[in-house]
């Protein structure tokens, strides 16, 4: 087990958790703000980890280059491509959910 | 070329993408539920990232190291589809 070994295996782990959180949230969360909020968050950390473990992987020029170019790439326009929606969305009308989570075993 | 596998066992990257898949089927159920069409567009983009994701660790587990590139290359076509759609929703609400 080297360093490459446990570093590559555990951003990948965290990486595929993020991504199954986020997709999670995005099927639980009440209302469309909290789903986008969610899934781009932790979607776009999970995507990074993965691209950091490829070039952990790699361990090559190129590829270093091209895993953190998809990293800084997906850092600069996920929140643009998430806050134009938001802001679509709220110029449709759409509300944001008011009310209060209640816990799992409540009646109603 | 073949992966090293000194450097990652098999079973991770199999592992990783059953888990991959999981989430991106999980978020197909809003993508076709969802009440508006702006969380089916949410939904989309982040069955988009985990393509990528997907895309990342099938390059892991066999050694093709274009497969980054072709991910770099979704992740352009991903935010450019997302902005359309955002556009086309703002036009829609100006109307």
């Amino acid at each position: 087990m080297t360093f490459q070994t446990i570093s590559a295996t555990v951003l990948m782990i965290f990486g595929c958790g993020l991504c199954l959180l986020a997709c999670i949230g995005l099927i639980r969360m009440p209302d469309l703000y909290m789903r986008m909020q969610s899934a781009t968050k932790a979607g776009t950390l999970g995507t990074a980890c993965l691209a950091i473990a490829g070039a952990i992987v790699f361990a090559e020029g190129r590829a270093i280059i091209e895993s953190i170019l998809v990293v800084l790439f997906l850092f600069f326009t996920a929140p643009v491509a998430s806050y134009m929606v938001a802001r679509a969305a709220d110029r449709n009308g759409m509300k944001a959910w008011t009310g209060v989570a209640s816990p799992p075993d409540a009646k109603g | 070329m073949t992966p090293d596998p000194s450097v990652l066992p098999e079973i991770i990257p199999a592992t990783v993408s059953i888990v991959l898949a999981i989430a991106g089927v999980a978020s197909l159920y809003r993508a076709l539920r969802g009440p508006s069409l702006a969380d089916r567009v949410i939904a989309l983009d982040t069955i988009g990232f985990i393509t990528i994701g997907i895309l990342l660790v099938l390059a892991m587990g066999s050694g093709q190291k274009s497969l980054i590139s072709i991910a770099l290359i979704a992740g352009l076509i991903l935010f450019l589809g997302t902005v359309a759609f955002a556009i086309y929703l703002e036009r829609r609400a100006g109307e």
